[in-house]
């Protein structure tokens, strides 16, 4: 999903930062300084997730964490994620600092997504459909990341359908494994913490709240 | 909060422990080249070693024109004729976004350096260099997501103690 310097024309890196900058804005917006550990601590989660190789399929992949962003983190992932790809890509070279933009959207809209369509399921009463839609947050964020990331490779020449082919099928691997570590975290979360999972879902009412409020 | 933060907190340790003890590489592409004789030889790959099979590779001049284009093979190599004498900058584009450079200077294209340099090239092309991500490159970029959480959460208090103070006098 790391797009290299010099791969995209400037339109897009453009469009991508100024998309990118709004998604940050928005998700500070709405980040409570009290969930400030918790993001750094997925932000250090995602940072690392990257050297993860998988010796799988026909190109080199590495895990993402994209799902699980979305779900714990909410709107913050934005945040969260630029400055995880700010990091890999001054300390590991991976990525680039021209389409920090680009790669922010590529991961954040994603994990976004999942959370919103997702996010109502996993916090559901019951033991089933909480996990289902865990494995399909996992499963999802990265289908939908290849899609971003073949869709902004679109204006550099590169055929659609075929590059969504392409990297759909180097990381067929990775949404199976994050369909599976979403369920498995999750899980887990529900039985020891629940109030984590609690916690994101307040905050997408808060808006609300305060409305309700004044 | 404090607590509530645990889990996470466990989870992320057990997590760099793990990388720690395996190897870790960059998620990025590698070209390498060295001249024998009158061809340059290019050499692609990812940094877990995995070749670099179909990838794009061009050369371009040191005014930026492209000379030539071509495709790496099934061993990720690709080779052509030296086509001039000039600094060379060789970009490969291994698709889905992947690119990587390699300058070629114009004396390592002609006299007698290349043969000693092609020895060397040679040795290292058979133990193709893994780019492994030190474990301190790890811990410093956790370092910084961490400072960055601190500072934000400092001035933030701060602030808020300034507006509180501000409200009572």
């Amino acid at each position: 999903m790391h797009i290299s310097d010099g791969v995209l024309s400037a339109e897009v890196l453009i469009a991508g930062a100024v998309l990118a900058a709004g998604g940050t804005a928005v998700g500070l917006k709405k980040m409570d300084m009290d969930q400030m550990p918790r993001v750094a601590v997925m932000t250090a989660a995602f940072f690392v997730a990257s050297l993860i190789h998988l010796p799988i399929g026909p190109s080199s992949v590495h895990l993402l964490f994209l799902g699980l962003m979305g779900l714990l983190l909410g709107w913050s992932c934005f945040p969260a994620i630029l400055v995880g790809l700010l990091l890999q890509s001054l300390l590991f070279q991976h990525g680039g600092l021209t389409v920090l933009g680009v790669n922010t959207i590529n991961m954040a809209l994603p994990a976004i997504i999942v959370y919103l369509v997702f996010g109502p399921l996993v916090r559901r009463e019951g033991n089933w459909l909480p996990l289902a839609g865990a494995a399909c947050a996992g499963a999802f964020a990265v289908l939908l990341s290849s899609l971003c990331t073949a869709f902004s490779l679109l204006f550099s020449g590169e055929e659609f359908t075929t590059m969504a082919r392409l990297i759909l099928i180097a990381n067929l691997p990775i949404m199976g494994i994050e369909a599976v570590m979403s369920v498995f975290i999750l899980s887990i979360m529900r039985r020891v913490k629940p109030e984590i999972l609690g916690a994101s879902l307040s905050d997408t009412f808060r808006g609300g709240e305060d409305v309700a409020s004044k | 909060m404090l607590h509530r933060n645990r889990l996470l907190h466990a989870i992320v340790t057990a997590l760099v422990v793990l990388l720690l003890s395996m190897p870790a590489f960059a998620h990025k592409v590698n070209i390498f080249a060295w001249v024998e004789g009158d061809t340059v030889h290019t050499e692609s790959y990812f940094p877990d070693g995995r070749v670099v099979q179909k990838g794009t590779v061009s050369v371009y001049d040191s005014e930026d024109s492209l000379l030539l284009k071509g495709v790496t093979d099934e061993e990720g190599l690709f080779s052509f004729p030296v086509p001039k004498g000039d600094d060379l900058t060789i970009v490969l584009d291994a698709s889905m976004g992947h690119r990587a450079t390699y300058r070629l200077s114009a004396e390592e294209l002609g006299g007698k350096e290349t043969a000693a340099a092609h020895g060397e090239h040679s040795l290292q092309n058979s133990q193709r260099p893994k780019d492994r991500v030190p474990a301190v490159k790890i811990l410093c970029g956790i370092g910084y997501i961490m400072s960055i959480m601190g500072l934000s959460m400092y001035f933030y208090e701060k602030r808020k103690k300034k507006k509180k103070g501000l409200g009572s006098g």
